[in-house]
C-alpha cells in the first residue's frame, strides 16, 4: 500500500504541474517569451485532449426547518490521450473542482462543516492500456469504487445518485485497479487507501472492491460486486447484484446489496425507472433508495423516494431538478428536499 | 486562499482558450474492444481529437438535407486510426443518431478512403437491432463509399431507397437511422479530420503501390510553387492544366529513408463534385497507379485515367486529351519529391 501511495504522489504532482505551469509561465516570463512558451505548453496540454471548464450552482430547499442550502462548484475536467510511437498507451482523466457549500445537510465528510470550501477531486487518474496483448489496463489515481450501478452509469456532478456513499462509506478513492472491457463482459478490481479525498490511509483504512458485469452497452446488463473496507474503524463487507434493462426510451435499473457493518447485517437497495426524449435532451426518473441495518435493538430502515428531471438543450448547458422525500426513517420523520442545478461546461 | 485564486485564474485562462464540451469525460469509453471487433487484425490505434462545430453542421445541412447534426454530435470527438504494425487499416468513428428509441450509437469502421468496412450498434434500444446487425443487411453496406451509400437513401433524405436496399418491413426505421448515421459519419470524418484522412489514405495506397513504402514525407508547398513555372513550360502556351491550389506532393520513403516514389494529389471537378485524384509515380516518371479518393464519377473517366498506368511521362510526351495532360503534369510535379 505504501508503494502504491508513493506511485500516486508523483502522478498527482505531474498532472498539477502541467496545469499550474500555464499560470506560472505566464506570470514569470517576458511578454513575448511567455506568449510563445504559454502557447507551446498549451499545445502540449491540449493536443489530443478534451478540456472543459465546468461550473454549476445548486440551491437546495429543506422542508425540515424551511431552510435553503447552496453548493457552488467550479472546476476543470481534463481528458488526455497519451500516445507513443506505437500508438495510444493510456488516458488521463483529471477533474479537480473547487466546491463551496453553505448550509448543505448530509455533506461529504471531507467538508469541515456546513459552511466550507474545498478543492475536491472527482475522477483523477491515469489508465494505462499499454500492456501487450489483451492484458488488463492498470488505473492509478482517484477513481470511483468498482461497485454496482455507479460503476457503469455516469452520475458525476449530477443530482441523480445511486447512494454509494450511504452504502459503502465513500464513492471514490485513491488507489490502483485492474480493469478491462471485453465483448461480452467487463471487470474492475481495485485496492484503494480509504482516504476518500486524501491519498493517505486514515488509521489503517483500506477499500477492496471488484465488479464483473456484462457489456454495459447492451439492453440488458447484469453485474455482481464484492466489497470489503475499513473506514473510520468500521469494517464493511458487501455483496451486490445490479441489473439494467432498457426498452426503447424507458429504462429500469436496480441494485441490491447485502453484507454487514462490523457484523451487523445490512440490506441496501436502489431502483430507478427513467424515460428520455429522442435526443436525450430530456430525462425524467423516479428513484428510490432503501437502507437497513439489523441492530441488537431491532432493524433500522430508511426508505427514500425521489423524482428527477434533467434538461440538456445543448452540449454546454444543463438544468436539473430533483425532489426527494424520506418515506420512512428510524426517527419517524419524513423530511423532503428540492434540489435545483444549473450546470455550464465550456 | 492564494492557492484558490491561482486555481481560479487557471480556470479562467483555460476557459478562454478551449472549445465547448459535453458530458463529463470520465464517461468516455475504452475503444479497444470495439476496435478489436471491427478490425480483428489490429495491433495498435491512435486517437485524434477534433472539434466538430458549426462549420461541419452547416456542411451536413447543405450536402445531406434535411439532415443536420444535433447538439450531442457537436463538440470534441475522437477518431481512432487503427494500425496493423505500421500499416493503417482504417478509422473507427463512433457517432450517435437521433431515433424513436433515443440516441443510437454506431461504431463505424471505415477504410482510409472512407468506405464502410463494417459497423457495430454500440448502443441501440430498438428491438430490431439484431436484424440490422445480421449479415443480410450488413453486407449491403460493406465496401460502399459515400456516393454508393447515398444511393441507398430515399429522395427525401430520410428513408430508404428500396430499389437499392432490401430490409424487412419491421427493421426499416432502424435501417434508415443507421444509413443516415453512416452518411453523416463519412462526411464529418472527411470534414473535421481532413488532414488525417488525406494523410492515412495516401499512406495506405502508397503502401499498396510501393512494396517497401512505410512513410510519406510532405514536400514543402513553397518548393512546389518554385518548381511550378518550369513544369508549365512543358505545356502548350506554357500554361499548366492544373492550378497549384489544392495540390499536395509526398515523397514515399522506405525504412532506410530513401525516396522510392512520389504521390501527387490534386482535386478535380467532375459533375459539380470535387474528386481528389492521386498519381503514384516512380523516379523515372512511370505511373505506378492512379486513384480517385472518393471513387471515380463514371467508368469512362476511370478508364481514361487508368489507361496511363505503367506509362512513362516526360516533358516531351505529347498529349491528346485532358486526362493525359493531367497525368503528364502530375508526373512532372512528382519528380520534385526525388530532388528534395
Amino acid at each position: 500500500m505504501r508503494a502504491m501511495l508513493c506511485c500516486c504522489r508523483p502522478l498527482i504532482g505531474a498532472l498539477f504541474l502541467a496545469t499550474i505551469s500555464l499560470k506560472t509561465l505566464a506570470a514569470n516570463a517576458s511578454l513575448e517569451e511567455s506568449s510563445s512558451t504559454f502557447s507551446r505548453w498549451k499545445d502540449r496540454l491540449t493536443e489530443n485532449s478534451r478540456i472543459a471548464l465546468d461550473v454549476s450552482t445548486r440551491p437546495i430547499y429543506y422542508s425540515q426547518g424551511n431552510d435553503w442550502g447552496t453548493q457552488n462548484v467550479v472546476g476543470l475536467d481534463i481528458f488526455k490521450v497519451l500516445a507513443g510511437r506505437d500508438g495510444d498507451f493510456g488516458t488521463v482523466v483529471a477533474q479537480a473542482y473547487y466546491t463551496r457549500i453553505d448550509n448543505v445537510r448530509g455533506h461529504p465528510a471531507f467538508f469541515d462543516d456546513d459552511h466550507d470550501g474545498e478543492l475536491v477531486y472527482r475522477i483523477f487518474n491515469f489508465n494505462f492500456s499499454g500492456l501487450p496483448g489483451r492484458a488488463p489496463n492498470i488505473r492509478l489515481g482517484h477513481m470511483e469504487i468498482a461497485y454496482g450501478l455507479e460503476h457503469t452509469l455516469d452520475t458525476n456532478g449530477t443530482l441523480r445518485q445511486f447512494g454509494l456513499p450511504g452504502n459503502l462509506g465513500l464513492k471514490a478513492d485513491w488507489g490502483v485497479s485492474l480493469n478491462q472491457q471485453h465483448r461480452h463482459f467487463e471487470y474492475e478490481v481495485s485496492l484503494t487507501t480509504g482516504g476518500g479525498q486524501s491519498v493517505e490511509r486514515q488509521d489503517g483504512s483500506f477499500v477492496l472492491s471488484a465488479r464483473v458485469g456484462s457489456n454495459r452497452d447492451e439492453n440488458f446488463v447484469v453485474g455482481a460486486s464484492v466489497y470489503r473496507s475499513e473506514l473510520g474503524g468500521l469494517i464493511r463487507e458487501r455483496f451486490g447484484l445490479d441489473v439494467q434493462r432498457y426498452h426503447g426510451r424507458m429504462g429500469i435499473v436496480a441494485e441490491l446489496s447485502t453484507g454487514n457493518n462490523d457484523g451487523q447485517t445490512v440490506l441496501n437497495g436502489v431502483v430507478e425507472l427513467s424515460h428520455r426524449s429522442k435526443r436525450d435532451s430530456w430525462r425524467a426518473y423516479l428513484l428510490s433508495n432503501y437502507f437497513s441495518t439489523e441492530l441488537d435493538s431491532g432493524r433500522t430502515e430508511t426508505l427514500t423516494a425521489g423524482l428527477g428531471l434533467a434538461y440538456t438543450p445543448d452540449q454546454r448547458f444543463s438544468l436539473s431538478a430533483q425532489f426527494n422525500r424520506t418515506m420512512s426513517s428510524p426517527a419517524g420523520t419524513h423530511p423532503s428536499s428540492l434540489s435545483l442545478q444549473a450546470r455550464y461546461r465550456l | 486562499m492564494k492557492a484558490l485564486k491561482t486555481y481560479a485564474l487557471l480556470l479562467l485562462a483555460t476557459a478562454l482558450t478551449t472549445p465547448p464540451a459535453e458530458a463529463a469525460f470520465c464517461a468516455l469509453r475504452d475503444p479497444v474492444e470495439t476496435i478489436s471487433q471491427l478490425f480483428p487484425q489490429f495491433t495498435s490505434h491512435r486517437s485524434v481529437i477534433r472539434v466538430v462545430g458549426e462549420e461541419q453542421r452547416q456542411a451536413i445541412s447543405d450536402l445531406l438535407p434535411p439532415n443536420t447534426l444535433h447538439f450531442s454530435e457537436l463538440g470534441q470527438h475522437t477518431l481512432y486510426v487503427v494500425f496493423e504494425d505500421q500499416t493503417p487499416l482504417g478509422f473507427l468513428h463512433v457517432r450517435s443518431e437521433e431515433s424513436e428509441w433515443g440516441l443510437v450509437e454506431v461504431a463505424w469502421a471505415l477504410t482510409t478512403d472512407l468506405k464502410v468496412i463494417d459497423f457495430h450498434l454500440q448502443r441501440c434500444r430498438c428491438s430490431t437491432k439484431r436484424m440490422i446487425e445480421a449479415p443480410a443487411f450488413r453486407n449491403q453496406l460493406i465496401g460502399k463509399n459515400y456516393l454508393e451509400m447515398k444511393a441507398l437513401l430515399s429522395a427525401d433524405g430520410l428513408g430508404l431507397n428500396e430499389k437499392n436496399i432490401s430490409v424487412s418491413k419491421r427493421a426499416k426505421p432502424l435501417a434508415a437511422v443507421v444509413l443516415r448515421c453512416a452518411l453523416k459519419t463519412m462526411l464529418v470524418t472527411e470534414l473535421a479530420w481532413a488532414e488525417e484522412v488525406s494523410k492515412y489514405a495516401a499512406l495506405a495506397r502508397a503502401q499498396s503501390s510501393f512494396d517497401q513504402a512505410l512513410t510519406l514525407k510532405v514536400v514543402d508547398q513553397a518548393d512546389l510553387e518554385a518548381s511550378f513555372p518550369s513544369v508549365a513550360k512543358n505545356f502548350p502556351g506554357e500554361t499548366a492544366v492544373m492550378a497549384l491550389k489544392g495540390s499536395e506532393l509526398f515523397a514515399v520513403q522506405n525504412p532506410a529513408g530513401e525516396t522510392i516514389g512520389a504521390v501527387f494529389r490534386h482535386p478535380l471537378m467532375a459533375e459539380e463534385a470535387s474528386h481528389t485524384v492521386e498519381w503514384h509515380v516512380d523516379a523515372k516518371g512511370k505511373v505506378i497507379a492512379i486513384h480517385s479518393a472518393k471513387g471515380w464519377p463514371d467508368d469512362t473517366t476511370k478508364n481514361a485515367f487508368e489507361s496511363h498506368v505503367e506509362q512513362t511521362f516526360n516533358g516531351a510526351t505529347s498529349c491528346s486529351d485532358r486526362p493525359t495532360l493531367l497525368t503528364k503534369q502530375a508526373t512532372l510535379m512528382a519528380q520534385l519529391a526525388f530532388q528534395s
